[in-house]
């Protein structure tokens, strides 16, 4: 039977260090399957977030052989064929402070998110005084795409770094 | 503020009993039968029997959870005892659906009784209330459907 080997970093109370686990090789699973997997059938104490399931929310962010990448969306299949191996390194993402294993603390994001200002900016034309700014409809949903892509961006270059 | 500080000594004192239990069902084997349950038995296509079996496995559920092992102690980002709360109530939730869905003996909306696939408004345009009591029985009751503006209707295709 093929099995997947999960070398985990660990942090449990002040303490750093790495776990390996094994488990049962199934196709088409993904990275937080196998999490899932060791919570349930080997080790209750490992710790990691995930809520949407479906690459929205990036609460299930992490590193695998030190690619950020989202848990939920990226398949066991895929990575042990680019790196040919079935052995994984999965760890915390980078630049922010491990509170526990794999979950770190979020704080901090929003005054990165200030420094990347993914917003728009008022030409100087349109910001004089008084004066008012028209918009159409089809204006007002344009804005908002560029504002949601903006946004996705920043998050992702937050994960990435 | 008594108040408070009486719930946190509650919560602490449930924390440390459940987290350090040695033995008992594992909250994840119980979390994977419920869904079976939920799924095969009391989907959106019901049936007496069907419902009748799921709410004998929910109440097994409810008595096995009772002595469930959580395994995971730390006061540090308890994912564990965090989804041990979560099964804890949807299996109040699962249950009083059961109940609900055993008690409609009509087909509505997206509650389809297989062995009743008519709706009756006579005997059943009602609202299902489910109680739980301090002793831990559920129980069920109806209220009348207060009419607005719009009187329901069945909606035919």
């Amino acid at each position: 039977m093929r099995q997947i080997t999960y070398h985990i970093h660990r942090y449990q109370q002040g303490r750093a260090f790495v776990q390996t686990f094994k488990f049962d090789y199934e196709p088409d699973r993904t990275i937080l399957w196998g999490l899932q997997k060791i919570k349930d059938t080997q080790d209750p104490t490992l710790t990691f977030l995930a809520a949407c399931r479906s690459a929205v929310c990036g609460a299930c962010s992490i590193r695998v052989n030190g690619e950020a990448m989202l848990g939920c969306e990226s398949k066991i299949d895929e990575l042990t064929e680019r790196y040919g191996t079935d052995e994984l390194t999965i760890a915390p993402i980078g630049n922010f402070r491990v509170i526990r294993d794999l979950v770190v603390d979020w704080e901090s994001k929003v005054d990165r998110l200030k420094t990347v200002a993914p917003w728009i900016f008022l030409k100087a034309e349109f910001n004089e005084g008084d004066k008012i700014v028209r918009q159409t409809p089809a204006d007002f949903k344009n804005s908002l795409l560029v504002q949601n892509v903006s946004f996705a961006v920043a998050a992702h270059l937050n994960v990435t770094n | 503020m008594q108040n408070w500080l009486q719930l946190q000594k509650a919560w602490e004192a449930k924390f440390t009993e459940v987290t350090t239990r040695e033995g008992g069902r594992p909250v994840v084997e119980i979390r994977d039968a419920l869904a079976d349950a939920m799924w095969n038995k009391v989907g959106i296509f019901r049936n007496e029997d069907g419902i009748t079996e799921a709410l004998k496995e929910i109440d097994q559920l409810i008595e096995d959870y009772k002595t469930c092992y959580v395994g995971d102690p730390e006061r540090t980002y308890n994912m564990a005892f965090v989804n041990y709360c979560e099964i804890g109530s949807m299996l109040t939730v699962a249950k009083a659906i059961a109940m609900g869905a055993l008690h409609r003996r009509e087909s509505r909306g997206a509650h389809i009784r297989e062995d009743h696939p008519k709706r009756n408004d006579e005997r059943y345009l009602k609202h299902s209330l489910i109680k739980l009591g301090a002793d831990g029985q559920y129980e069920l009751t109806e209220r009348d459907v207060v009419f607005t503006k719009y009187e329901p209707q069945e909606r035919k295709y």
